[in-house]
């Protein structure tokens, strides 16, 4: 009886308050669910010796309420999660070139992300690698806070011993700041070429800006933009980088909000006039790795201009954005819209089609295994001192070399070419010279036809 | 008014904010009339979800899965007791679990999955199981198995690499700290035994129960009334590694130790103390005397076995028993089943059984292996086995000559000497237990010069 007067009296109070706000917003018709849920908490309440603690029980509802939406990117963290959260959040914009996500049931860190150009990934740290060891202490002996001086402050260099494919390595590189080459260009017979790695800079778009200048300046008929591997970032970006090509006027952007929101959906229109005149034809390469701002960045020039071309693999596919904010102890991290071009067509989960499919060759787990061996010799390392240029004939040579190490010339191919853009420190030119990308060679043989 | 002129995002902030506050002004109202503590729990919990959910209703792009919901927010409130042991599980969980049958060949142990790196951790070794002798340890991480790398595979599919058929050789790549060991192992059929019993010299009954089952009372009984036709008066119960939470069975044996209307042992529930009394007589006469083993893992009901004996008539020996005894209680719910702690124990001494066990009268300074020897013992796993086939006879010449046989300055001859009677113990368990296993020996030792004085 008192929780049912209860109960009536919280309605009735979030319904005045309520007044003024949408009425249907706030709901009790779904709260069966929950009622229930609680209802078993009152019972063993009642009926255990154990208590609750009410912040975990809190968090551990608002958690479940979260899963219930099937979607990934949805999620409440735990107030005892936000330092970690800040942590991975602060690895990722660190200077060290690799962020890593922390397992405290295992004692271990997983590298979840590395850039090409960073001195971790010349020292020989791959993707998925586990760090058992950092400069001597164990990962099980350090606490969030440790771990934080010990990659962020201590000693100028790392030591690390970690743990791949059932073996133990052990790494060691200095953490100097690295400067990473987000944005990058080169020029063929006329073929502009930019290379845009992410889109998480502040200054991502203006980066882009200055190459597509230094291209626009030697005259190029025709343009390439590289957006493999390239994950997304601030959305602002890509609506930026669209707004060079299309025209005064023109949508970049949309915004699509859930039913009850759709008048507010927001358009990102263009202020200003194009820099990249209408006949430059334009070609953007794209793989699984391309998503979020990278997609939209397609769709938005796909929409605006009629002379785009798409190479490469089908792309991700992610069209969701969203918002965060402090929720109770916590942070509430929802998806709130999709964004689309102006044709309003939903690429989420769909992604792109390229016009031209160009697979590009994955390693497998025995290919990871042999190329070890490899890496432990420094075969490839002695290889590129003797054949110092980056070119397709050397690529070939080598995989004619080795090609008795029962390993695939796909894989022997893609290994050496790896290992020459790491020693050229990712230079766009030196990549287009190669000849070795078959995936550019497709695009440059489009583009002269 | 202003709120359309802020961000979509915002509003909710701001919608908190307020109603946090006319919260708080109903929290004054509820207690001025008189509400019980369980209900302000439930009560602001239900405030705090029902504003995420309008959030997430209101401004989220995806429409919600209210059976997941449903299923989701059973599953929270259950395990975000402060029990560890208290658990939702639902239909699916429940027909998985009965899929498991419980003998199997395998390496006996006890594997889960860590949520975040997605490795295989090991949680428990059984004792003298195949795992055991290869010494692998709790907290190890098993990276490779037959050179198949099961860092991606679920749970299940894991354990079904792990298992197969008896005499089979499993390959394994194991992480332990930051070394990388690799181990050979044969599988052998698991038995989750239960109750076994026989006599050992000079008239000794010997009782083991390695866990509490439905039919442990029963086969409790008949154990022990056949050695008691035998003429048996002294007895080694044997609770090493029993934790197992089954506390009517535990109360159940214990009956057999007390006098008709004495206290069993008093049962602790949240509003009230209820006391169990032997409704029957006592089985067990005033003048048979109980020797009790036990180890780092004898806890839980077992502790209300030896609650149920008159201290004159016991002695412990090993390790002082864990601080654990609770009732774990399963109530259905939904299709599903909840598992949580309704009470605990106290003694009829007035022990509290969740606060302290048993304190070992004698205890066992047995070793625990150092990660130097534990990695040599694993190199030399695959051997036990070999060399108990070849010299099957469990003979004081056949353990020194393996001991002579293995022995480096790595290891010393007490570890060897242990590990190799284990395995002959495995083969031969019951014939043989005086002689191999090393603290029976002791608490029958312990028996005998009792009866001399």
């Amino acid at each position: 009886m008192k929780k049912s007067i209860i109960i009536i009296a919280l309605l009735c109070s979030i319904f005045i308050f309520a007044k003024g706000q949408k009425q249907e917003d706030i709901t009790f018709l779904n709260m069966a669910e929950l009622e229930e849920a609680l209802d078993v908490a009152e019972y063993l309440v009642d009926n255990s010796v154990f208590g609750y603690d009410a912040l975990n029980l809190h968090e551990s509802l608002m958690q479940a309420v979260v899963k219930s939406y099937n979607d990934k990117y949805t999620r409440y963290v735990r107030k005892a999660d936000l330092e970690r959260e800040n942590l991975m959040m602060s690895n990722k914009s660190s200077s060290l070139g690799f962020s890593f996500i922390i397992s405290r049931h295992l004692n271990l860190l997983r590298v979840s992300d590395i850039n090409i150009a960073s001195n971790a990934y010349k020292a020989g740290l791959r993707f998925n690698d586990y760090i058992t060891k950092v400069n001597g202490y164990l990962v099980s002996e350090l606490e969030e806070k440790d771990l934080k001086d010990v990659f962020f402050k201590d000693e100028s260099k790392l030591d690390l011993l970690i743990l791949r494919n059932s073996q133990l390595i052990p790494i060691t590189f200095s953490r100097e700041p690295f400067k990473e080459l987000n944005a990058n260009s080169a020029i063929k017979d006329k073929i502009g070429y930019i290379r845009f790695k992410t889109f998480e800079d502040f200054d991502g778009s203006t980066l882009f800006y200055n190459e597509l200048i230094k291209l626009l300046d030697k005259g190029i008929t025709s343009l390439i933009i590289d957006l493999r591997n390239n994950g997304g970032g601030f959305l602002i970006n890509a609506v930026n980088i669209s707004s060079m090509f299309s025209k005064k006027g023109e949508i970049l952007m949309k915004y699509k909000y859930n039913d009850r929101h759709k008048d507010e959906d927001e358009s990102f229109i263009n202020k200003n006039d194009p820099i990249v005149p209408d006949n430059i034809p334009i070609v953007i390469l794209l793989n699984s790795g391309s998503a979020s701002s990278s997609e939209m960045l397609t769709a938005s020039l796909l929409s605006n201009k009629d002379n785009v071309t798409l190479i490469g693999s089908n792309s991700f596919g992610k069209g969701i954005g969203q918002r965060s904010g402090d929720f109770y102890d916590g942070k509430l991290v929802m998806t709130q819209f999709y964004f689309t071009a102006k044709d309003d067509k939903i690429f989420h989960k769909i992604g792109f089609k390229p016009d031209i499919e160009v697979k590009e060759y994955e390693f497998n787990a025995s290919d990871m295994n042999k190329l070890l061996d490899f890496e432990h010799d420094e075969i490839a390392l002695d290889f590129i001192q003797d054949h110092p240029i980056f070119s397709k004939e050397n690529i070939d040579l080598f995989a004619s070399i080795y090609k008795d190490k029962g390993i695939s010339k796909e894989a022997l191919k893609k290994y050496i070419f790896s290992i020459y853009i790491n020693s050229s420190n990712y230079d766009a030119q030196d990549l287009l010279n190669s000849k070795a990308d078959l995936v550019i060679e497709k695009a440059i043989e489009f583009l002269t036809r | 008014m202003f709120l359309s002129s802020l961000p979509r995002f915002f509003h909710f902030l701001i919608l908190k904010y307020y109603m946090k506050k006319l919260f708080l002004i109903f929290i004054c109202t509820i207690f001025s009339i008189n509400i019980y503590s369980a209900n302000y729990l439930t009560l602001s919990a239900f405030y705090d979800v029902t504003n995420m959910l309008n959030t997430l209703k209101d401004d989220g792009l995806f429409k919600r899965d209210d059976n997941l919901l449903k299923k989701e927010l059973l599953k929270a409130s259950v395990s975000s007791l402060s029990d560890p042991r208290a658990a939702y599980f639902d239909k699916d969980e429940l027909d998985n679990f009965s899929d498991n049958s419980t003998d199997y060949a395998g390496l006996g142990m006890i594997n889960s999955k860590d949520p975040y790196s997605g490795l295989l951790r090991v949680d428990r070794v059984f004792e003298s199981s195949p795992a055991f002798f290869a010494s692998l340890k709790v907290s190890d991480i098993i990276l490779a198995v037959d050179n198949i790398d099961i860092t991606s595979l679920s749970l299940s599919a894991s354990s079904k690499l792990l298992r197969g058929e008896e005499g089979t050789s499993v390959k394994l790549k194991v992480l332990r700290d930051s070394e990388i060991l690799e181990f050979n192992i044969s599988r052998e059929a698991i038995h989750t035994q239960n109750i076994f019993s026989t006599i050992l010299d000079n008239n000794v009954g010997y009782i083991i129960i390695y866990e509490l089952r439905d039919s442990s009372f029963n086969d409790f009984l008949k154990s022990f009334l056949s050695l008691k036709d035998k003429g048996i008066k002294d007895f080694i119960l044997d609770l090493r590694y029993n934790n197992s939470f089954n506390s009517h069975q535990g109360n159940k044996i214990a009956t057999l130790f007390v006098n008709k209307g004495d206290i069993i042992v008093h049962q602790q529930y949240k509003k009230e103390l209820k006391t169990l009394v032997a409704q029957s007589d006592k089985i067990v006469s005033d003048d048979d005397f109980f020797l009790i083993l036990t180890n780092d893992n004898t806890g839980a009901s077992s502790n209300l076995i030896i609650a149920g004996i008159n201290e004159k008539q016991r002695l412990i020996y090993g390790k002082d028993t864990l601080a654990n005894t609770y009732n774990e209680t399963f109530i259905s719910y939904n299709d599903g089943l909840i598992r949580f702690s309704d009470s605990f124990f106290i003694d009829k001494n007035g022990k509290n059984l969740i606060l302290e066990g048993y304190k070992a009268d004698y205890l066992d300074k047995s070793f625990d292996l150092s990660r130097r020897e534990a990695y040599q013992i694993n190199k030399i796993s695959k051997n036990f086995e070999s060399f108990t086939k070849e010299n099957p006879e469990a003979s004081e010449e056949n353990i020194k000559k393996f001991i002579s046989t293995y022995k480096n300055d790595e290891i010393s001859e007490d570890i060897l000497r242990s590990y190799i009677k284990k395995a002959y113990l495995t083969k031969d368990p019951f014939n043989k237990i005086l002689q191999l296993d090393e603290p029976v020996k002791k608490a029958w030792d312990i028996l005998i010069q009792r009866r001399g004085k």
